[in-house]
């Protein structure tokens, strides 16, 4: 047993309200000068969608995260073939402004430079690249709401899998169904962007696992950007760098949750440590597509068992940190629960970001929207939910329905429970029978009420405090001198970056 | 008409019904160019009435106030019936078959005193909402003493200058923020019930919030009978739990929750019942008479909902939000309706009717039902509005060219049980904005 500790996610998207609060933070505090212009490290899709950039989901097209080669080896989809070297200098699956979107602004001066007149004035909007007038036709959150559905929504990757009728059916408006998908980088356990990159300027935190591109060592060959099937690596065209989510370090690292997670208005989202066998990790990366999600689970580890706790010690990780993987939210939600479950576990880089499906739209169509009581019928709701199985075992299961089916029925059935308490219109007996078919007991419907409904956000983030002294072991310094230590942390950028550097 | 002041470059207080906390905004920054808060505009727009005034007046003028039949006082059972004195249906009574009719005197020269000073009625009539008033003479005395005050005509009165002058006040005065002021209240509560609700109000009695508490941290609202729902001890508010468990009747007609409304013009317009109404149509609503509804158009009920990233013109318009929706306030309209016009999603269209006219782009989404399309309401035409055509080259409108205020009858309805005159009161559903319009594809449009 090699013990490794995870700083780790959960979005719950039963949740989210899709009100982009997390982006707009994100935005002001990482992402707001020439050369990010057009970054979002936290943004928020609906899906159906084709999402940002255009169908980043298409990896026959983007050629992102990793592929099991003939001999069952693991190797980066974007340098299985024609080798890393030659795609250093051209590499045609880089995602250009087109797939992103053209950053605008309005020729503002033109409201106070308006010649008096009887007509009032307008700004026109212009290119924040070239300056001049432009349309525009594409944004970072483009298909909003099912915005322009024909065009997006029909096109989203994850409909593939669907027939032609259940895609018809997807778009008839008494049946129409969306939902929200706020995306980070998933600071991932196996990442592909460190491992393309030729600068070795990517690399993972050892103490929480967080993904950095070191600015100095960065060069700007953007391998990154086409490794990560998230597209969650851009880069800046001013610094001439790769740039990505930094999980707020600087403010982790105070006992903050990062900016998203502070400011999200559904408080869906929540943090805490998992403790992971770096032993079982390459088996798990190489599972067959149906059981990924089976095999990523059974690289956690539990935080109670006195043996992990030991082992994790002889590791080096700190009782600290133990504790906080004790009182982990996401140990609850991923493994003790199994509500959680990775986006695009086929990617195999095994995500430490994991979401709650939302199940809002299967009750939408369950008995014409009234709950169905009838703890026989209660079940098979599910086979007719407004948002197809398939599609939600697509984005979270590799395609495997019965992980899918499972996390909705444990849903469904702790709504079920509530209902019984709050209303009290449903038979204890049928209540017992369907807390029983999704494999929960009462103590754990509430448990996963209470974490869900009603956790403050002590409960929500559970993170572990920062051992500096530990982190900057790894300088090679003498000591750990206050003053020789200056600026030894994060992404080690003590210099302004320059272009080509 | 005059730039105010924003959020953050004034002081003030800001409270909901959606929540229970008072809430201080502050002047981070000095305001914008000439802009000025609220408070401060209307003081210097006194201040120059009343000097005016001295030119045209010599001393105070009696003047005629007619109010509003008002909820919670003896006129809520004044007016069961729809009789129209003008008309010598009944005989015309003030305060029974008309409104009421008060005579006032004004003195314009002091109308700038009287804004930066809080009183003497205030201190001697007391204060007071929904019919239960509570006394603050001995508050006002008090007061005076340790606060910035105005001498004005040999009397002195607490001042209102400044703006943080009027929150102080606000917060000492107010049952929600003064425990004492809440005690009272609930004692002049206690005495129209007959039942002993001060026990609401006895461990809050002590606590006074004032503008620098709020700064600290926003403060809850203390419990009173002001509100419904009771706060004491952490307790989420929740309406009418001072009804249920205090045995306060409701403000209706019964005293209790009733949703039933005998007044006859109710009973005449069938919404007696909550009721369901189906669209509009066009034959009633007029909309098109003088608007050409062929020529490759589509006739389309046009809404303007609340938007989502904006509360009506507020925020929407920042580049950050532009940048997360559309750059525009686009037009919704179904994907099967824009196909018979040809029109694919951001394509530019006109919207027009008798009232006015709107280009913008379309969002084509099998979202929207067919035979319908919205704008959110409601965006100043000041980024990304282009030139109409059909108005004669100059700019387009906004969303609300399109509609025009509808009145219901069913809004004149006062007099009777829950039905007042006042300002975003409670009120019949209305349907002043429900219009149709026009849809037409339009090439590239003139900036
Ligand atoms: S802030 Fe939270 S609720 Fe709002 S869109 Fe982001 S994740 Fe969803």
């Amino acid at each position: 047993m090699d013990v490794r500790a995870h700083v780790s996610m959960v979005f719950h998207l039963d949740k989210c309200i899709g009100c982009h609060t997390c982006s707009v933070a994100c935005k002001n505090v990482w992402t707001d000068s020439p050369g990010a212009e057009y970054m979002w490290w936290n943004n928020v899709e609906t899906k159906p969608g084709t999402g940002y950039p255009t169908r980043w989901e298409d990896q026959m097209n983007y050629k992102g995260g990793w592929e099991l080669n003939k001999n069952r080896e693991l190797v980066l989809r974007s340098q299985s073939k024609g080798g890393a070297l030659a795609k250093l200098f051209y590499n045609p699956r880089q995602p250009g402004l087109d797939d992103y979107y053209e950053p605008w602004t309005y020729r503002y001066q033109d409201l106070f430079d308006a010649p008096s007149g009887d007509d009032q004035p307008t700004a026109v909007p212009i290119s924040q690249i070239t300056g001049e007038p432009m349309d525009i036709e594409a944004g970072p959150n483009w298909d909003d709401d099912l915005s322009g559905s024909p065009i997006y929504a029909e096109n989203d990757p994850n409909l593939d899998r669907l027939t032609e009728d259940e895609r018809q059916m997807l778009f008839d408006v008494e049946s129409i169904a969306m939902m929200y998908l706020p995306r980070i980088c998933n600071h991932c356990a196996n990442p592909s962007c460190v491992a393309s990159c030729p600068s070795g300027a990517l690399y993972k935190r050892g103490e929480d696992g967080i993904v950095l591109v070191n600015q100095e060592k960065c060069r700007g060959w953007r391998a990154c950007v086409v490794a990560c099937p998230y597209k969650k690596m851009y880069y800046n065209w001013q610094t001439g760098k790769s740039e990505k989510c930094i999980l707020c370090y600087p403010r982790v690292e105070t006992g903050q949750p990062p900016a998203c997670f502070h400011s999200c208005v559904g408080r869906i989202r929540y943090m805490g440590v998992l403790l992971y066998d770096a032993e079982r990790m390459v088996d798990a990366m190489k599972a067959p597509e149906a059981s990924l999600v089976e095999a990523q689970r059974n690289v956690l580890l539990d935080p109670h068992d006195r043996e992990v706790a030991a082992a994790a010690e002889a590791n080096g990780i700190s009782p600290k940190f133990i504790a906080a993987a004790q009182q982990s939210p996401v140990y609850k939600y991923v493994k003790e629960w199994q509500l959680a479950l990775p986006l695009h576990p086929e990617f195999r880089t095994l995500p430490m970001l994991y979401y709650v499906p939302p199940l809002l739209p299967v009750m939408g169509r369950a008995g014409d929207g009234i709950y169905e009581h009838e703890a026989e019928e209660f079940f098979t709701h599910l086979d007719k939910s407004r948002l197809p199985m398939k599609f939600l075992a697509s984005l979270f299961s590799a395609g495997n329905l019965d992980v899918v089916k499972a996390v909705m029925k444990k849903q469904m059935a702790v709504r079920y429970y509530k209902r019984a308490q709050d209303v009290d219109d449903v038979d204890a007996a049928k209540v017992q029978r369907v807390l029983r078919e999704a494999h929960l007991t009462p103590e754990q419907a509430e448990a996963i009420y209470a974490l869900t409904a009603l956790a403050p956000m002590t409960e929500r983030y559970v993170m572990p405090p920062i051992q500096r002294e530990e982190a900057l072991d790894g300088f090679d310094m003498p000591s750990c001198s206050p003053e020789m230590c200056k600026g030894k942390c994060g992404l080690g950028m003590t210099q302004a970056p320059q272009r080509g550097a | 008409m005059l730039p105010a002041a924003t959020y953050y470059e004034k002081d003030d207080l800001n409270s909901t019904d959606l929540h229970t906390f008072i809430h201080p905004l502050q002047a981070a920054v000095p305001p914008c160019w000439e802009a000025k808060s609220d408070w401060q505009i209307f003081r210097d727009l006194a201040q120059v009435t009343s000097k005016l005034a001295e030119q045209y007046f010599t001393g105070p003028v009696k003047d005629i106030l007619v109010t509003p039949l008002m909820h919670d006082t003896p006129a809520e059972i004044a007016q069961p019936h729809i009789r129209d004195w003008g008309k010598g249906e009944c005989e015309p009574i003030p305060g029974k078959t008309m409104p009421n009719i008060t005579v006032v005197e004004r003195d314009f020269r002091k109308v700038y005193q009287k804004f930066i000073s809080l009183g003497p009625n205030f201190r001697n009539k007391g204060l007071g909402i929904h019919g239960t008033t509570y006394q603050v003479d001995d508050l006002y005395d008090a007061y005076r003493k340790t606060h910035p005050v105005e001498f004005w005509e040999g009397g002195i009165y607490p001042s209102l200058r400044e703006d943080r002058d009027v929150c102080e006040a606000i917060l000492h005065f107010a049952a929600e923020t003064n425990g004492e002021c809440a005690w009272r209240a609930y004692q002049a509560e206690s005495h129209k019930t007959g039942i002993d609700h001060t026990h609401l109000a006895a461990d809050t009695r002590a606590v006074r919030i004032s503008f620098k508490d709020i700064v600290t941290e926003p403060r809850r609202s203390l419990t009173t009978p002001f509100w419904t729902g009771v706060t004491n001890n952490g307790r989420t508010y929740s309406a009418y739990c001072q009804n249920v468990e205090e045995l306060i009747p409701w403000r209706t007609q019964t005293g209790r929750q009733h949703l039933y409304l005998d007044h006859e013009a109710y009973r005449a317009f069938g919404e007696h019942l909550p009721t369901y109404k189906p669209r509009p149509d066009l034959r009633t609503t007029r909309d098109l008479d003088y608007t050409a509804t062929d020529g490759g158009g589509l006739v389309l009920n046009y809404l303007t909902p609340h938007g989502k990233w904006h509360i009506h013109s507020t925020f929407g318009d920042t580049l950050r939000m532009e940048t997360l929706s559309r750059g525009i306030e686009p037009a919704w309209m179904n994907d099967r309706d824009a196909g018979l016009l040809g029109i694919q999603d951001n394509d530019w269209v006109e919207l027009l009717n008798d009232h006015g006219t709107v280009v913008t782009r379309a969002c084509v989404s099998a979202r929207i039902p067919r035979g319908i399309c919205f704008i959110y309401h409601a965006t100043e035409r000041t980024v990304g509005t282009p030139k109409s055509r059909l108005r004669g080259g100059r700019r387009a409108g906004g969303h609300n060219s399109l509609t025009r205020a509808r009145l219901k009858p069913l809004f004149m309805i006062g007099g009777y049980a829950q039905f007042t005159y006042a300002f975003n009161y409670w009120g019949p559903q209305g349907v002043n904005r429900d219009t149709f319009v026009v849809v037409r594809k339009i090439e590239k449009p003139e900036w």
